[in-house]
Order: structure tokens, then sequence, then C-alpha cells
């Protein structure tokens, strides 16, 4: 057979060409979307001139006029269809429709000025609650960190085989050096791994001294983060030993504040809390761990600590290319595993590996999701009120549809004509949702920022994947809210609607019963979010009510920390101190002032073992726990403690008069049940043993959630340990703030070397201790206000337009003799029952979501039975009120009215 | 009347090509008339479904379009072969040389299949 460069096979035709072919044919009927007129005029003139050539041919052939024109018209074939597809292959029909829908949609909402506000208003609100948490989602959860092929920085988070205190051990995933070298000797899986732990410096010669921030760090951190020095070099590995780690790594804003920026700084020494450091490389300003905490100012290498208990060192890694976390998971298992075997027991549990950027958000990310699903539910009720705006609008709209069905319409096109609808509806509300987002946002990241004490280094921001995430959830809430009413579309029928269309007293009951469910639905919603809402409002309530302990108001915490090489003997802290409270209590407006290890509610769990004098030790696996805490004269006094028992310390309790201590009320109610502890004597070393001189009140020294610890105070004066982080407290007459800058002028003029490292008001640390919960709180508590204004719209909507429905029936039954109370009964029983289901569904889906947060709450249980009912009668009586204004607009119809209506 | 065959599905373009690339620019009317000259009254053109096929034509790139004066000095819009057009119009006629042969020999009487 003839063979061809094509199919022989294939009959020929006009092929369409190559696809370039075709695709030139697209580009032009693209284009022809735009040129309709002039298209059609051309397209007019050639028809015209067509008809007119064939008509004089039929003349010359003898026809007659009529004749002639009838006979071209005919063989041309429909002058109407032949345009119709003449344009069709112009442009792009199915373009050319949505462009049709889309007109006429805008034309319609436009029509209809207060439907679409509200509709678009309804939507903004939930779009805009949703794009804001997005946002802060995106930036923490999502969103690469700041660093050179981040996604391959891990945390290597060392976890605790239960601990056998009884206290258990707050996880803060520290390493001890020893597990750190063997983490590095022993992985495959890691390019490089690197430890460090942030360390303040002092740094004295500026117009006052200042506490700087610090970080130290093992050798190749900063390029294993992704940073190069812009001067000089990084540490080298043997600058940890002592003798050589005398080097520093200056942040790029230290080295021009402190050297005016100097490219001569290699070599040149800088004092740090008394040493000195020899200036060896400079790092760039965004060297960091962490773009949430405060940058170092300057960077010293890590000194070896041989103690594999002593766990101090955050370690991170950089995986190898190519390597996954479950690989490397899997790798740690097994060393960890033979670190156990070697170490025993005391060695840590095993390592947990977690990609950097979820290690830093842990705290957060809880929360972060919860609010998420809350603003969800949100926008699942904006959606379904705007799905209930526009099922009522299509019943009032139900000729004008019938009408374009019964010229032709197909089903289809009138329901993508609702979609069109509603997708442009989502749209508008998508862009109303940017401009709340827009204007919340800034407020969101304050309070995110105040309640977790850190920055967010600008990283909350409304970027590309915002405007991108906005713009799907835009469409698809259009979407949701079209569907319901684009659906029923397809299930009415063009006669049942035109008969309809005169008047019925049961008409439309089908779409009252979609309208009612989706009402329903809604307040199961709201009832969800609102328990949510109500137990993390409940458990603040709580916590803010707890008692700290102390009195917080008028009182200022300032804090120092005593470099060893000034503060090497205790006569020179009494003196410091002894010094600076005495002129303080010269002042007008001072009180009193004293000192303290702890600042209340700030400490951390850490707790020290003690023995009790005459008392056996308990077994090993008990072990005796309390905390030390090293305060000055007046301690109980200064922060409004009650002195229980005994006596406080006074200024002759110093070291060479005997040792006295005093316990608070948990730690005597602990050891020394149905005892007088005054007069025993403890010890936490076995040399030094302190009598306990008096009891005194319980303080919430780890927070207002935490309960009081068994606690042991002792004088600075008499602290054999010299302990170097010690706070000043003051106590005012009026406000502390005002005090600041006079106490820190008494401060400098005792040792006018001594930096302060903070001073805040102790009130500003109490509303700190709450500040998380209250966060949540707040913005559960919104959006669940949000979600019941919006839900009780909606059964408002409803039950409305179902007394517009019924006002013949009610105008009749009015007639017969029915009264008020009889109308009220009727469309309040509407609204009731509506309420009641969707309370029941909501309790019941409460019941299965509450447990998710419990991490949450504080002192109330996720089912907490108060809560529940309590949010349940609140939306009943909520959505009853909804009701109730219809119900009074119901009667006062006056039947004669209601009966002529129609 | 005698009853007309209908143009093939597809046919219609090679045929305006192949009146294009004889006679020169053509405006539609004149086209249509052509083919029916051509084809010896026995196939009837639908001249409603010419312009579309002469759109898309244009829109491929096989003929151009330009408005002109026609013989009694009216303004008509006159349709020629592009370069690719000739091509066109080669290719797709050897083609149904080709397929038209294959059929002939399969309806010739006595004719033995190859």
């Amino acid at each position: 057979m003839g063979a061809g460069d094509s199919d022989p096979g294939a009959l020929p035709r006009t092929r369409p060409g190559t696809l370039v072919r075709r695709f030139r044919a697209y580009l032009i009927r693209t284009s022809g979307l735009f040129n309709r007129r002039s298209r059609d005029r051309e397209m007019a003139a050639e028809m015209e001139l067509h008809l007119q050539l064939h008509i004089e041919d039929n003349l010359r052939i003898g026809m007659t006029p009529a004749e002639a024109r009838r006979q071209a018209v005919l063989k041309l074939g429909g002058i109407e269809a032949v345009k119709e597809t003449y344009r069709d292959r112009g442009s792009l029909p199915s373009v050319e429709s949505l462009f049709q829908d889309l007109r006429y949609a805008a034309r319609n909402l436009r029509k209809n000025p207060g439907f679409t506000a509200i509709a678009i208003l309804t939507l903004a609100l939930g779009i805009g609650a949703n794009t804001a948490i997005f946002s802060v989602v995106n930036a923490l959860l999502l969103k690469p960190l700041p660093f050179r092929d981040s996604g391959r920085l891990m945390r290597l988070w060392p976890t605790q085989i239960a601990s056998n205190t009884e206290t258990s051990a707050h996880d803060f995933g520290v390493a001890s050096y020893p597990e750190f070298r063997d983490w590095l000797a022993q992985s495959r899986t890691f390019q490089n791994i690197g430890a460090f732990r942030n360390l303040s410096f002092d740094i004295t010669g500026g117009d006052h001294p200042e506490r700087i921030h610090g970080m130290t760090v093992s050798a190749g951190l900063s390029s294993l983060l992704g940073f190069n020095p812009i001067l000089g070099r990084d540490f080298r590995e043997d600058e940890s030993q002592p003798g050589k780690n005398h080097v520093v790594l200056l942040s790029e804003g230290t080295w021009r504040r402190e050297f005016g920026g100097d490219p001569n700084v290699l070599g040149r020494t800088i004092k740090l809390s008394g040493e000195n450091y020899s200036v060896v490389g400079v790092l760039p300003a965004a060297f960091g761990y962490s773009p949430y905490a405060q940058p170092p100012d300057v960077v010293t290498p890590l000194r070896p600590d041989p103690n594999r208990d002593h766990g101090f060192l955050y370690v991170v890694g950089r995986l190898k290319p190519g390597a996954t976390i479950s690989q490397a998971q899997a790798e740690f298992e097994i060393i960890s595993r033979q670190l156990r075997r070697q170490y025993g027991e005391r060695e840590s549990g095993g390592v947990r590996i977690i990609p950097l950027r979820d290690a830093l958000v842990r705290d957060v990310r809880m929360l972060l999701l919860v609010l998420l699903s809350a603003v969800g539910f949100v926008l699942l009720i904006a959606c379904a009120n705007v799905a209930n705006l526009i099922l009522a609008r299509t019943a009032a709209r139900r000729k004008e549809l019938v009408v374009r069905a019964t010229l032709g319409a197909s089903r289809l096109r009138i329901a993508r004509q609702l979609l069109t609808e509603s997708a442009l509806l989502g749209l508008a509300g998508g862009l109303g949702g940017l401009l709340i987002a827009n204007a919340g946002l800034r407020a969101l990241v304050t309070l995110f920022e105040s309640a977790f004490a850190t920055t967010t280094s600008g990283r909350i921001t409304i970027d590309g994947a915002v405007l991108a995430f906005t713009l799907i959830v835009s469409l698809l809430t259009g979407f949701i809210s079209g569907l319901i009413p684009a659906v029923g579309i397809f299930r009415s029928d063009v006669n049942e609607t035109l008969k309809e269309g005169s008047r019925s007293v049961t008409s439309g009951k089908h779409r009252n019963r979609i309208r009612n469910l989706i009402v329903a639905a809604e307040m199961a919603l709201a009832l969800v979010l609102l328990t949510g809402a109500g137990l993390t409002i409940k458990s603040f309530v709580i916590l803010a009510n707890n008692d700290p302990g102390v009195r917080t108001h008028n009182m200022l915490a300032i804090s120092f920390t005593l470099n060893s090489s000034r503060f090497k003997v205790q006569a020179q802290r009494s003196a410091f101190f002894d010094g600076i409270i005495h002129r303080l209590q010269g002042l007008p407006g001072v009180e009193s002032a004293t000192v303290a290890a702890d600042i209340p509610l700030t400490r951390d769990e850490d707790s020290d073992t003690f023995s009790i004098e005459g008392k056996p030790d308990p077994a090993p696996n008990k072990k005796r726990e309390a905390r030390f805490n090293i305060v000055g004269p007046g301690y109980c006094n200064t922060l409004g403690i009650p002195l229980l028992k005994g006596r406080d310390f006074t200024e002759s309790d110093g070291p060479k008069s005997a040792a006295v201590a005093t316990i608070n009320e948990a730690m005597a109610r602990q050891f020394w049940p149905g005892e007088d502890p005054v007069g025993k004597r403890i010890s936490n070393d076995d040399k030094t043993w302190f009598s306990i001189a008096g009891i005194v009140g319980n303080v919430r020294q780890r927070g207002l959630n935490s309960e009081p610890q068994p606690e042991i105070y002792i004088s600075y004066l008499q602290d054999p340990f010299l302990w170097p982080s010690l706070n000043l407290i003051v106590r005012t007459t009026t406000e502390p703030e005002p005090f600041v800058a006079t106490i820190e002028k008494v401060i400098w003029s005792v040792d006018r070397d001594q930096p302060i490292t903070r001073i805040r008001t102790m009130d500003k640390i109490l509303s700190q201790s709450t500040a998380q919960p209250r966060l949540t709180a707040l913005l559960l508590g919104l959006f669940s206000v949000l979600a019941l204004v919006l839900a009780s719209i909606g059964i408002y909507g409803v039950i409305s337009w179902s007394v517009t429905q019924r006002i013949h029936e009610i105008g009749v039954r009015a007639a017969l003799g029915a009264s008020r109370n009889d109308v009220y009964r009727l469309v309040l029983g509407q609204g009731l029952a509506l309420a009641l289901i969707g309370v029941a569904v909501g309790l019941a889906g409460a019941l299965a979501l509450t447990r998710l947060i419990a991490t949450l709450l504080y002192n109330v249980g996720a089912t907490d039975p108060t809560t529940f009912i309590g949010v349940a009668l609140l939306l009943t009586a909520v959505a009853l009120l909804a009701s109730w204004l219809p119900a009074r607009r119901a009667t006062r119809v006056d039947p004669m009215v209601a009966l002529r209506y129609e | 009347m005698e009853k007309k065959a209908d143009v093939w599905q597809g046919t219609l373009a090679l045929m305006v090509l192949k009146t294009l690339e004889s006679m020169g620019p053509l405006h539609g009317y004149g086209i249509a008339r052509r083919i029916e000259q051509i084809s010896g009254d026995l196939l009837a053109v639908n001249y409603g479904t010419l312009y579309p096929a002469l759109l898309k034509l244009e829109q491929e790139g096989y003929i151009a379009s330009e408005w002109g004066t026609s013989d009694n000095n009216r303004r008509a819009k006159y349709y020629k072969l592009t370069r690719a057009g000739k091509k066109q119009v080669e290719k797709e006629a050897k083609e149904w040389e080709q397929a038209t042969a294959i059929l002939a020999r399969f309806l010739a009487p006595g004719q033995e299949h190859s």
C-alpha cells in the first residue's frame, strides 16, 4: 500500500493543522473577547453583501424580488443562527458566558444593596478573622526560618525518662556537654551538630554599666546556622579550652557601638564582666538561632563541662543533604540507647529530632491550631448565614428564575448564575476580609508578642502565601454559600414553582426545611465555639483570682547579676545592698526595700534537696525537695507576705550570728505535719545548719498557675554560696514607675560599675504571668461572640422570613381568635425548636472537641458541666431573643390586612 | 429537484482553499458560488456554514482577509490564500488523491486487492 508520511487509513480532512496553528486560533479567539462590537459590525456587513449579491443573481435569473430575497435568505440558512455560530467561532463562548454571568451577577448584587452589604460584611468578618490568624500560622508554623537551607536545621531535644523525683522535671530539652560531644562524635546523619546557651555579660566604661546579651557557642555554630562572619573568622575547635577561650565574636551592632565599626577591630580586646576578650570576628546583624529571640550582642566559645547531669545546652544540627528526619531519629534511638547502657539511668531518656522551626514555636503551636479551628468555625457560620440569605433571596427571585427557565435557560445555567453571584460575594468578602485582617493584624501581633514575651521580627505579615490563602478561602466560601441554593434549583420543578408562585399557605416547605437545618447547624457550631471560649475564660478567671501570696501593687523588682570577680566576699555584697537600701529608704515615697533571689511568679522549676536534722534521709528514689530562696532582712514586710509564726530576718542575722531560716506554710505542712517546725534545723549541704525561725505565707513563685512549693528562705547575709543573681525589691507608696530613674541613680551612686539587668513592676510581672491564658480567652471569646452574633442574625433571619411567609396564616389564626400569647408561642416555639436542636448537636460536638484544648485549660475540666450548661442557656436565650423580634411583629398583624395581603 | 449531496464534514475547508488557489482573492459569496459551480451543482453548500469555516481558516493562518471594492463598487471582504495555505492545499490534495485512489481500487469491479 502506498506509504505516506501520514496515516493512509484515516479519512483526509482539513486538519486543524499543527498545535501551533490551533494555539494561534485560540489567541485570536481570546482577543476576540474584547472587540466584540467591531467584529459584529463587520460580520453584519459581510452577510448583508452576501445577501445583496445573491438577490441580484436571483433577479437576473428571473425571480420576483420577493422570491429572490426569500431564496437568498433560505440558502444562507437562518441569518441569526449563522451569526451565532460565527460569533462563537470568533471568540470563546464559555469565557463569554462567564463574563456575561459576572456582569449579570454584579448588576444583580448592585440592585440589592442591603442584601449585598450584609452578605459581604458577614463574609468579610469571617474571612478577615481567618486571614489574620492564618498570617500568624503562616509566619510561625509554615514559613521557613530566615536561615540558609533552613529545612535541614533540626533541634536535638533530649527527653527525660519519667523523672524519679517527686516533682516531675519540666522538659526544657537541654543537654549536657558530654552528651553533646557524644552525639557529635557518633551521628552520621548530621552534617554538623552545634550547641549553645544564652549568657549575659556586664559591659562597663560607657555612660553607665550595661548588661548585654550573649551566647556561648560551640565552634562552627554560626556556619551551621548559615552565617558567615562579615569580618574575621569563626571560633576554632581548640578555642573552647581554658587559656584560649578568651576570644569573642561581636555582633554587627556591638561592633559599631563599641568600636565605631572599626575595620581593624580584630585582635582588639573588649572587657566583658571584668575579663578581657580578644575580638576574632564580627557576625552579621541577623545572627541568632531564632528570629523570635533577642539576637546576641557578643558570642563567646562554649566551655566544656564534664558533668553529665548538668543539662544546660541547646543542641541544633544540620542534616546531611538527602538525610531525612526519620533517619536521624532512628539513628538517635540507637545512639541514646547505647549511651544509656554506658552511663546508666542518669543519662537522658532519648533524643527527639524536631525541625528547628517547629521547636522554636512549640509553646504557641497548640494555641494557634485551636485559634485556626475557631475562626474556621466562624467562617462556616458566616457561610451558613450567607447561604440562608441567598436562599431567601432566591425565593424572592423565584419569578425571575422561572421566567428564565421558561425562556430556555437550562437549570445548569441558572445554577451556574447563582454560583457566580455567590463567588462574587465571596471575592468581595475576601477583599473586605483582607482590609479587616490588615487593620487587626498589628494588634494581634502585639498581643502575641507580649503574651509570649518575644519578638516576631516582623515575620507576621500579609504576604503572598496569605493572599493566596485568602483568595482560595474566598472562592471556597462563595462556593459553599451558593451551593445549597444552587442545588435547590435542580430539586425544584419549574411547574411546581410556577404553581407556588400563586399563593399557598404552605409555600416552599422544602426550602424552609433546608433553611431551618442551616440555622440549627449554625447554632451547633456557635455552641462548640462558645463552649471552648467559656472553658478558657473560666480557667483564666480562676487563674487570675489565684492569690500570688504577695501584694504586687506599688512594687518594683530590679535585677542584678553580681560579678564574682567584684563581689568575692560577703562584705562586698552586703555593703552594696545595704548602701542602696539605706539610701532608698531615706527617699520620700519609698516605703521599704529588700533583696530576693527569686522574683515571685517568675521562678523556674528547679528545686533543691535538703536534710532535716534528726530525720533520716529518704530513700534515693524519693528525694526530699524544697526550693532555697535567698532574701534580705524585711523580706516579708516589703513583699507583703504574712508572717504566720516566729519571726522574719533582721539585719542582725549576719554572717557571724547563728544561721537561721524561715519556711513557708507548704513546707511546714509537708515535712512537719502536726508539729511545730520552729527551732528545727535544716541544711542543704550537711555543713551549715539553719534553724527555723519563722513560718511565712505561701507565695506562688513559679507563676499563678503553679501551686506553692515547699520553700526555705535564708538571708543573703548568711548565704554560704554567694548566689550571684539577686534582685532588689522596692515598695513605694505611689505608682512605682516614676521611681525608676531615681533608683538607678542611687544604685550607680553606690557602685558605678554595677549594671542593671532589668527593672519591672510587680504588677507587670503579675499580668505577664497570666498573659497567655488571657490571650487565649480573649481571642476565643472574641471569635465566639462573633459566632454568636452571626448565628443569632441567622436565626433572626429565618424566623422573620418565616413570619412573613406565614403572615396570612397568622392573620387567619388571629381572626379565628388566637391571642397574642398564642402567636408568640407559635413563633417563639419555632425559634426554640431550632435552638434546641442546635444546642443538642453542639453539646455533642463540644464534648468530642473540648478535650483537644485540655492543655490550654487550668483547673477546669474539658467537660466542665457548669460551662456546658451555661453556654447552652446563653445560646438558647440569645436564640429566643432573636426570635422574639419577629414574633412581636407577628402579634401586630392586623387580621384584615393579612387576609387582604397577597 | 435533484437531491444534492451535502458537503462532507471537513472537506469544505479544502474546497475553500482550492478555490482561492485557482481563482485568486474572492469574497464569501463568490467562494460559495464557485464551489457550487465546480461541483456541477451536485453539491449544496449551506452558505451559512461557510463563514465560520472562513473565520476558522483565517484564525489558523491559512487564509487572510481584507476589505476591498467589488466589481459593482461595493465594499466587500476579500479572502486570499497565504503561503501556509498554499502548502496546506498541496498537502491535503495529495492526501485526498491517495485516499480516493485507494478507495477507487476497492470499488473498481474485478480489481484484485493488493
